[in-house]
Parts: structure tokens; C-alpha cells; sequence
């Protein structure tokens, strides 16, 4: 069996030894690689009551069994480590060009145990892996230092890094890592853990080759489900005004059929994941005013301002993640914003709009264009930040939190201005910013006086936008996932949409 | 034959069974399966729907193992 590079790296950061190990095919044939291969080496490494930010955690990096064969769709890449967060498994996932590049490096996986006694990142290329000083980029945002470690370790082939911003170097219990001037591996508190272990990035320079059994069966299927993709365009009538109509009409069916989750591509083509901006609004789906509104409140006067289509009129420049066929990413160009702070920002995600637009009822488009930059650079995850911000207007709505607590700020529901501040402030960990920089859940054990009963999380972790009221099956997976509040894994469209009963016979259709 | 149809709730489906097959006479067209699900004529022109994942008239001749499927969205991301 082929398709995995059959061995990771280990790394001790308080020694700085660096070993290879062979990981025997059994493991591979049980647990296929990517999660599977994490969990294996997380099992047999971390000592049962680790302290998720001492030197005993393990953080891993792992790329999938098919990345890199030729296989469309399988470009992702996965942190893996005993959570911060939650207190259990952590995982978050990726898109971006990580995922080839890990194996192209000669492995499976890459893992890191102890603490850095200085700021360091690893490097992989043809010399092999070597620790190096990270000084000169500690203290730099995620963005600005991806370009200053591929600037230096570019000879031929340009790296793949994924690095940490300064909320992972503060230990913000919701950092992520972050990867291609705009993607993020988000959930978990990953980049918390990279942090604590002082290890500011990965920066990958490899070139093996990635085999497989069957390259041209490979191939062919791919080929044929690419050519089906290619071909699904939106017709240009179908304009995102349409889509919180489309939201409307999903409210008023009373059953539910079966779905091509195929056709889907022709929206994701278009908008990305922001086209349900205002569809998940008048479905339901997105959660409203920290989960206690409704669509009465984020009314089309609210929701019609962070509509598809305005999103996608800042977008310049449309990409793909690695064998990606959907092309889902975009840039857009921000530099009217916030005094041309930022030129640009990766297309913010239906997450990112509707964390920071129906849960704060901010209808401030550009605001949120101007926070998703702030947050991509600082490396926070956009979920976890936005409900805390809800969070925090509740409490200051029900009194718990004071001009004073906030330092003179505002937090009224829509305040865009006090919204950004407040984000600044997390960032910096700086006065109530501090307090809500490790999630909902820390911030009203802090502010106690029954803050808890705003506080909206799932084992400690901030659950995605989607109400669960609205798919019940979501709910029983922000409840049960190993890395609760995970909106990713599984929720009765999903189920819909794969058609497993179609494959799994004993399925309920 | 039978051909795959993913069709949206709002549309008759009654006749598509649990594994969305829908039962159509040897050179059957798009058309015969829109009278089928009872698409409304005013819905015609504005659903989108693939044979094959390719767009097609409604004059298409269907051939066994054919998948008709409609856009319908899901909300995510």
C-alpha cells in the first residue's frame, strides 16, 4: 500500500533533538493517516493529566493518505494536540499548500514535544530538518513573518510555512496556526500550544515524491469528477439577492429529500462560503444576537447589507487550495478600509460574516472585512473571538460588565467601531481584551456574577454558526465530537447531502 | 429504466424511491421527469438542474442510470 511516506518526525524542542520514526503499515491500513495517524502518535506520547501548555503536550502536524497522489479534494492538513481549550483532543483543519508539502518533506507527520528555551521554527529542506532562531520574527504577525521565512529560505522552490501570530505567542486559548497569508487552521487552541512551546513556525522545502498504487486509476477519477465540477456555473441572473429568498423557501418545507451535494459547487464557485450570509439568516441556520435573536431581530434591513454579492465586489483575484478543483478562495481588496491600514484580506468565510455580523447584530461590512484581516494576522480564531464579543455585549447589556470593565467602550449590540477596539484589545491581551482572549468560558468564571449563563460553548469551545435548533444533528455533534462545538464534522445536511445510505446498506435514507 | 433524481422537497417526489431511483419508459426526456415531479411551468426556466452534471434541454432522451439533479442550497462554511 502506497500513499504515505510511512515514517514522522519527532521533535524535542527542550533537547532539540530531532528523530525519525518509522510508523509500521498496520497503523495506516487502521487509521488511514491525517487525524487517524494524530491521534495514534497523541495516544502513545502524551502522559494521561498533561497540562495542555506544559512540555509534555504534543503538537502535531499531518497531511492526509491521499495528498499528493493525484486524488482531487485531499489538500488539507491537520494540528493535532491535547486541547487547551476543551482539556481534551484537539484537532483543527486546513486548506492552503501545507498538506504536499509535509509529505513532500519525506513524511506523514511532523510532532513537537517539550518547550524551546528561545523563540525557534523549523526548517525542512534538502539539508534536512534543522532548528532555527526565530527572534527576528517573534513579536511579527502571522503575515508579516510567513514573508520574511520564505523570503529567507527560498532558493528554487518556495516554502510552505505555517506559523503562529502574536495571539499564539501571548497564549490565547484561541490561537490558531496560520498558513498562506489567510488560511487558518482555527479550533482547539493549537496555536496556543505552539506558542507555549515557543516555536513560532514550520517552514517546509521539500521535494520527494509522493506515490501511489495506481496513479492512473487515480487519475482517471479524478479526471472525471474535475470535468463534472468545471462544468457547474451559475447563470449570471442568479444574483445574491436571491439567496435569503432561497433561505425563506428552506422555512417553509415541511420534509426533507435527498441532495446532490455536486451542485453545490456552482454557488461555492461564485460566492465562496459567504453566499449564505443572508440564505442562513432567513433559514435559521446562522444564530442571532448571541444565539438569543432571530431573523425578526436581524431583519432584512441587517442582513441585507453583508450580502453575497457585496462581498464578492472586493474581490479581485479568485484562488484554489491544493487539488481543489471548487476554487472557493479569494482576496479582496480592503485598502478604503480603516485608513488603508491592510491593502487586502483573504475573502472572509460565512463564519467570520456571521460571527461578526447576526451574532453582534453588526450590519458593517466593512468592519467585518477590517476585523477578518486583524484576526488572520494576529492568528485568532474568527469563532471563538466573535463570541466572545457577544459574550461580553450581553453581559454589558445585563450589566454585568461596566464602561469601566470595558474601558470606557461601548458594547451595544451593532457597535462596529467598539467591535473592532475590543478586537484590538483581545489581540493585545490588554484590559477586558485579556479577559476574553482564552474564550467564553475562562472570561465568566473571571467575571462571574452569572456571566456563565451567556456564555455559549460546548465542552469550552464556541460552537460554529449553525444553530443547532435549526439541524438538530449538528447539536448532537457539538455535544459529542471529540473537539466539541465542531460545526465540520457531521449535521443531518451533511448526511443529506454524502447520501451515505446510498453506499452503507442499514442507513436510514 | 431507472434514472437518479435529486430533486428539491417542494417537488413531488413520491414516485422516486429510497435510493432516489425514478422509474421513467425507455426514452423518456428531462421533460417526462419534470411532469413527474410536477415542476410548476412558472418554475421551469429559473431551477437549475444537470443531467450528468451537464445542462440539458428538456428534449434530452434519458438513458439508464442517468442522474437528474436540481440545485437546491444548503447553508454552510
Amino acid at each position: 500500500m502506497k500513499g504515505y511516506m510511512g515514517k514522522i518526525l519527532f521533535v524535542n524542542l527542550t533537547s532539540g533533538q530531532i528523530e525519525e520514526r518509522i510508523i509500521p503499515d498496520r497503523v495506516y491500513e487502521m487509521l488511514l493517516s491525517g487525524v487517524g495517524l494524530g491521534a495514534y502518535v497523541l495516544y502513545n506520547e502524551i502522559p494521561a493529566g498533561t497540562d495542555p501548555l506544559g512540555p509534555e503536550n504534543v503538537l502535531g502536524f499531518t497531511s492526509g493518505l491521499l495528498t499528493g497522489t493525484g486524488s482531487l479534494m485531499t489538500g488539507r492538513w491537520m494540528v493535532v494536540c491535547k486541547s487547551p481549550l476543551t482539556g481534551g483532543w484537539g484537532d483543527a483543519n486546513c486548506g492552503g499548500t501545507l498538506a504536499p508539502a509535509i509529505k513532500q518533506c519525506g513524511y506523514d507527520g511532523i510532532f513537537f514535544s517539550g518547550i524551546a528555551e528561545k523563540p525557534v521554527y523549523l526548517l525542512i529542506n534538502n539539508k534536512g530538518p534543522q532548528l532555527k532562531d526565530a527572534s527576528h520574527v517573534w513579536g511579527k504577525d502571522a503575515t508579516e513573518s510567513e514573508e520574511i521565512l520564505r523570503a529567507e529560505n527560498t532558493v528554487k522552490k518556495k516554502p510552505a510555512v505555517a506559523v503562529i501570530g502574536t495571539a499564539g505567542e501571548k497564549v490565547s486559548l484561541i490561537a490558531g496556526v496560520c498558513h498562506d497569508g489567510g488560511r487558518i487552521a482555527a479550533r482547539s487552541g493549537g496555536g496556543a500550544v505552539m506558542g507555549s512551546k515557543r516555536l513560532k513556525a514550520i517552514v517546509l522545502v521539500g521535494s520527494k515524491p509522493i506515490k501511489c498504487h495506481d496513479p492512473q486509476e487515480v487519475k482517471k477519477i479524478s479526471q472525471a469528477y474535475a470535468d463534472k465540477i468545471r462544468k457547474q456555473n451559475l447563470p449570471g441572473i442568479v444574483k445574491g439577492s436571491l439567496l435569503p429568498l432561497m433561505g425563506k423557501a428552506m422555512t417553509s418545507i415541511k420534509r426533507v429529500a435527498p441532495l446532490d451535494g455536486m451542485m453545490f459547487a456552482l454557488m461555492m464557485r461564485k460566492w465562496g462560503t459567504p453566499m449564505s450570509n443572508g440564505m442562513a439568516v432567513t433559514n435559521g441556520d446562522t444564530p442571532i444576537k448571541n444565539w438569543a435573536g432571530s431573523v425578526k431581530d436581524y431583519n432584512r434591513s441587517y442582513y441585507s447589507k453583508i450580502n453575497a454579492d457585496y462581498v464578492i465586489k472586493r474581490e479581485y483575484r479568485k484562488y484554489h487550495c491544493y487539488s481543489c478543483v471548487v476554487g472557493c478562495g479569494g482576496v479582496c481588496d480592503i485598502s478604503d478600509i480603516g485608513q488603508g491600514r491592510f491593502t487586502h484580506t483573504h475573502k472572509p468565510e460565512y463564519e467570520t460574516c456571521s460571527v461578526f455580523g447576526g451574532l453582534l447584530m453588526n450590519r458593517d461590512l466593512d468592519s467585518i472585512f477590517y476585523i477578518n484581516e486583524l484576526l488572520n494576522r494576529a492568528g485568532m480564531d474568527s469563532i471563538s473571538a466573535g463570541h466572545a464579543v457577544a459574550f461580553a455585549m450581553e453581559c454589558y447589556e445585563k450589566g454585568l460588565l461596566t464602561p469601566e470593565d470595558t474601558g470606557g467602550l461601548k458594547l451595544t449590540w451593532g457597535n462596529a467601531q467598539a467591535v473592532v477596539k475590543l478586537i484590538e484589545m483581545m489581540i493585545a491581551r490588554e484590559g477586558l481584551g485579556d479577559i476574553l482572549a482564552d474564550g467564553v468560558k475562562i472570561a465568566a468564571g473571571k467575571i462571574g456574577s452569572g456571566a456563565e449563563e451567556y456564555a455559549i460553548h460546548a465542552g469550552g469551545q464556541e460552537p460554529g454558526m449553525h444553530d443547532s435548533r435549526f439541524d438538530p444533528q449538528m447539536g448532537v455533534h457539538y455535544s459529542t465530537d471529540p473537539t466539541p462545538g465542531r460545526h465540520t464534522i457531521g449535521a443531518a445536511q451533511y448526511y443529506n447531502m454524502t447520501r451515505l445510505w446510498e453506499r452503507y446498506p442499514g442507513h436510514p435514507p | 429504466m431507472k434514472v437518479k433524481v435529486y430533486a428539491p422537497a417542494f417537488l413531488n417526489g413520491d414516485e422516486i424511491d429510497e435510493m432516489g431511483n425514478l422509474t421513467v419508459p425507455a426514452g423518456a426526456t428531462l421533460r417526462d421527469v419534470y411532469k413527474k415531479l410536477q415542476v410548476p411551468l412558472l418554475l421551469r426556466p429559473v431551477l437549475i438542474c444537470r443531467v450528468n452534471y451537464e445542462k440539458s434541454r428538456l428534449d434530452r432522451k434519458l438513458q439508464e442510470g442517468d442522474v437528474i439533479s436540481f440545485l437546491f442550497p444548503i447553508s454552510g462554511g
